[in-house]
């Protein structure tokens, strides 16, 4: 639906964030304080983007106030309070807000801050709030008044009843009203009023209500393949005059307003969980954390009990046990009375009679037995034991598909055959040394069924025949070529820089020039473990682990080795001292007693998986470092190309990757060119380059 | 005299155009130092510098603080000082031990 201009300028929008985010702006440090004070913190705000009325007025038309609901592009979103304070920074509880007329004892009130007619007018308190120069009381009304009038809930014409004194009497409740569900109701409110009574005036059509709630809720959801602004701070941080401008121009490209774009889904999860503002309500954040955290202390509590009980449970057989055994070797009377009331709990057998006592004995190891099935039930109940059966196939599986499946190639006639090498013509020409290729397919095939759109991108990211030094991956700091990547290949070693850490002399001077510090840690202070991956020269990453607060060093070696390991250790030593250098500014306040990285124990934890093959030390390294409770998985199953693919992926396809829009063109195309060009031909050439030479193919 | 005047005017245009001088450091700590134009693509400086070590290009990479160098920037572009220090690195890769 297109607008025309007409229609346009005769459209009024009462809702003007410019006349805030303009008065905000002149604010002293004093005043923001006093507008944090009352809870409108994430109001404060000088970039705070304006309404965009062609955006709006359709809009609104979508907007369904019967069911709250807003049709975007064939997708049904349901707005509540909810949203308001996801978007916009108002919490949404406390009690609910109600207008009512003013009563007689506040005429002093009346007289400061109404006009005449009973009426508050936004002109005015503009006017007395930039001119204000103390943050007092006065203040603080005045400021809720305004932002009442412009954004919150701004009525037709520019000024606002009386009857909101009455809500404001109390300076300290304004924090407590739940300005979220009030703004979103007059919102509703405002938009039926339009829809019923406006609409169908001819002259001028204005609409009141929060509408840039609307605005913010469809810049939020609507997805162009690239993120415009960081969606982890509140929208209406995020969405500055200069975002929005950007995103209308991104608009304009599709078609303009009202033209079909991508609308992505809002996850419940986020709209549930508030997101942290920066100033905003910090106490009110840690309320809820520590609410979380209670209830997360009480479910452990729960566990324990049922644990101690368990224990307790235990510990009674093991004594029934301990006592009734030693007895069976005995099997006299001799001192059998107390032990068997232990035994049984209760002696109403005659301890005196043999036979009896016989019976006894057998009892006893009926119950030992029965415990100790117990225990063993309890330990791997049947589950477990499911899964580790599971397991035991999965591991035969895996068996069989490890590596990658590869066509069998067709062998050559003997009539088709080349002469081999040393019975070449010396008439042809032979060219030595690097032989460009003009093409051989790779189409490689992958085990694990995935999405056709991944399986392009990692097509084109591993076809070696393409420029090695084309950048796939960019950030903020790093670059990423297809050399590096590509070798995440199957069955390929993995290329990583070493950062001289180790056998530099001047430490100091490479971690500023490099950034260390900022760049790939934080402060230590904060730290718990430092993850490093370190290359040993016989071709071999590992993992040290340093773990600052119980000042240890671990080695994660997914291929430990005997001859190695004093290198290794060595090479794990120097790094650590390269550590105090890096951080020696700040080693001496976090720990005490004049303690450095040097003086840290060097441990080799036992039980961590293995590579269990000669190619994947990498991939198991990053592994470690991704989830440490690996260590103990001693099930822990490895496919080695899943691992490879997911990878790849994580870290092409990712909003942060600067380059992913163009990948994805690029590898549509080159996808359709490979699976013309060699339909039946699929070879894989799993190393990269070394194996190009043999294969150069017509 | 005429091909005097034509290798002067040509001395001239190189001694005019400015030249920065950059140190270039290899992960063993080997120095060496080139003199490039500020508007040439650094990709002459990589090549020499591959030639003189007897490295293969297209495996090292070269950076200037932390920041990977691409070989269509030049000194201009990069912003680079006279007597900057730039890293080449060859990348190490592994897999398993070598005689696994």
């Amino acid at each position: 639906m297109k607008l025309n201009v007409k229609m346009k300028q005769s459209f009024e929008i009462r809702c003007s964030s410019n006349r805030l985010s303009a008065l905000v702006a002149t604010f002293s440090e004093e005043k923001r304080k006093a507008v944090q004070e009352i809870g409108f913190g994430s109001l404060i705000n000088n970039n705070l983007c304006g309404i965009r009325k062609d955006l709006c007025i359709w809009l609104v038309q979508k907007f369904d106030p019967l069911t709250t609901s807003i049709d975007l592009h064939g997708k049904v979103f349901k707005i509540s309070s909810k949203d308001v304070e996801r978007l916009m920074g108002l919490i949404d509880s406390g009690s609910s807000v109600e207008l009512i007329k003013p009563t007689p004892d506040m005429e002093d009130m009346m007289k400061k801050h109404c006009t005449s007619e009973q009426r508050i007018s936004i002109a005015q308190l503009n006017k007395r709030l930039s001119k204000a120069t103390v943050a007092n009381d006065d203040f603080k009304i005045r400021f809720t008044l305004f932002v009442i009038g412009t954004i919150l809930c701004p009525g037709l014409s520019g000024k606002l009843p009386a009857s909101y004194l009455h809500l404001l009497k109390n300076v300290d409740s304004i924090r407590q009203k739940n300005w979220a569900s009030w703004t979103f109701s007059s919102l509703i409110e405002s938009v039926h009023r339009y829809k019923r009574y406006e609409q169908q005036k001819s002259g001028r059509q204005r609409i009141s209500g929060c509408i840039l709630l609307l605005q913010l809720f469809y810049m939020d959801v609507v997805w162009f393949g690239k993120p415009l602004v960081d969606r982890s701070v509140m929208a209406i941080f995020a969405w500055g005059e200069v975002e929005v401008q950007n995103f209308m121009r991104l608009l304009q490209g599709r078609g303009g307003v009202g033209s079909r774009v991508n609308v992505r889904e809002v996850d419940d999860k986020v709209c549930n969980e508030p997101r942290v503002s920066k100033s905003l309500n910090i106490e009110n954040v840690e309320e809820h954390q520590m609410k979380a955290d209670l209830s997360c202390m009480k479910g452990d509590l729960s566990c324990m009990q049922e644990d101690i009980s368990w224990i307790e449970g235990a510990i009674e057989g093991l004594i029934s046990n301990s006592s009734g055994i030693p007895k069976s070797p005995h099997g006299n009377s001799f001192g059998n009375k107390h032990g068997l009331e232990v035994a049984n709990g209760n002696a109403l057998l005659h301890p005196h009679s043999p036979i009896v006592e016989v019976q006894n004995q057998a009892n006893i190891e009926e119950k030992h037995i029965v415990c100790v099935n117990s225990n063993n039930s309890s330990l791997f109940n049947d589950e477990q034991l499911q899964n580790f059966d599971m397991n035991a196939l999965k591991l035969k599986e895996n068996n069989k598909v490890s590596g990658v499946c590869v066509s069998v190639k067709q062998t050559q006639t003997l009539k088709e055959r080349k002469p081999c090498l040393y019975m070449q013509s010396p008439f042809d020409k032979v060219i030595q040394g690097w032989v460009e290729c003009q093409y051989h397919a790779c189409l490689l095939s992958f085990p694990t069924p995935s999405k056709e759109g991944d399986l392009k991108i990692v097509h084109y990211i591993f076809d070696c025949n393409l420029d090695h030094s084309e950048v796939l991956v960019k950030t903020e700091y790093a670059y990423f070529t297809r050399g590096p990547i590509s070798t995440l290949r199957p069955e390929t070693w993995l290329d990583g820089d070493q950062m001289a850490l180790r056998k530099n002399p001047d430490v100091a001077r490479f971690a500023q020039t490099w950034q260390l510090k900022k760049r790939y840690m934080g402060s230590l202070k904060q730290c718990e473990k430092i993850f490093i991956p370190i290359y040993d020269e016989s071709g071999h990453w590992y993992l040290l682990i340093v773990c600052v607060k119980e000042a240890i060093a671990e080695i994660w070696d997914p291929l430990p080795n005997r001859r190695r390991r004093n290198y290794r250790e060595e090479n794990a030593r120097q790094i650590l001292r390269s550590l105090d250098i890096v951080f020696a500014d700040e080693i001496d306040c976090v720990f005490h007693q004049s303690k450095r990285f040097e003086d840290f124990n060097l441990e080799i934890p036992e039980n961590l998986p293995k590579q269990p093959n000669g190619y994947d030390c990498g991939i198991f390294v990053i592994k470690y470092m991704e989830d440490s409770c690996i260590a103990n998985d001693l099930n822990h199953l490895n496919n080695s190309v899943e691992e490879r693919l997911r990878l790849v992926l994580q870290l092409v396809c990712v909003d942060f990757n600067m380059e992913y829009i163009r990948l994805m063109s690029k590898a549509e195309k080159h996808y359709e060119a490979i699976s013309k060009l060699a339909p039946t031909r699929v070879a894989s050439d799993s190393g990269w380059p070394s194996k190009r030479r043999k294969k150069s193919a017509k | 005299m005429g091909e005097n005047d034509r290798e002067n005017k040509k001395r001239k245009v190189i001694d005019e155009t400015p030249t920065i001088s950059l140190k270039v450091k290899s992960q063993d700590n080997d120095e060496r130092y080139f003199r490039i134009r500020r508007d040439s693509p650094l990709l002459r400086l990589m090549r020499a510098y591959c030639e003189k070590k007897q490295f293969e290009f297209r495996y090292i990479r070269f950076f200037y603080d932390g920041q990977y160098i691409r070989p269509n920037q030049t000194p201009d572009s990069l912003g680079l000082e006279d007597g900057a220090e730039i890293d080449a690195l060859t990348p190490q890769s592994g897999g398993g031990w070598r005689s696994f």
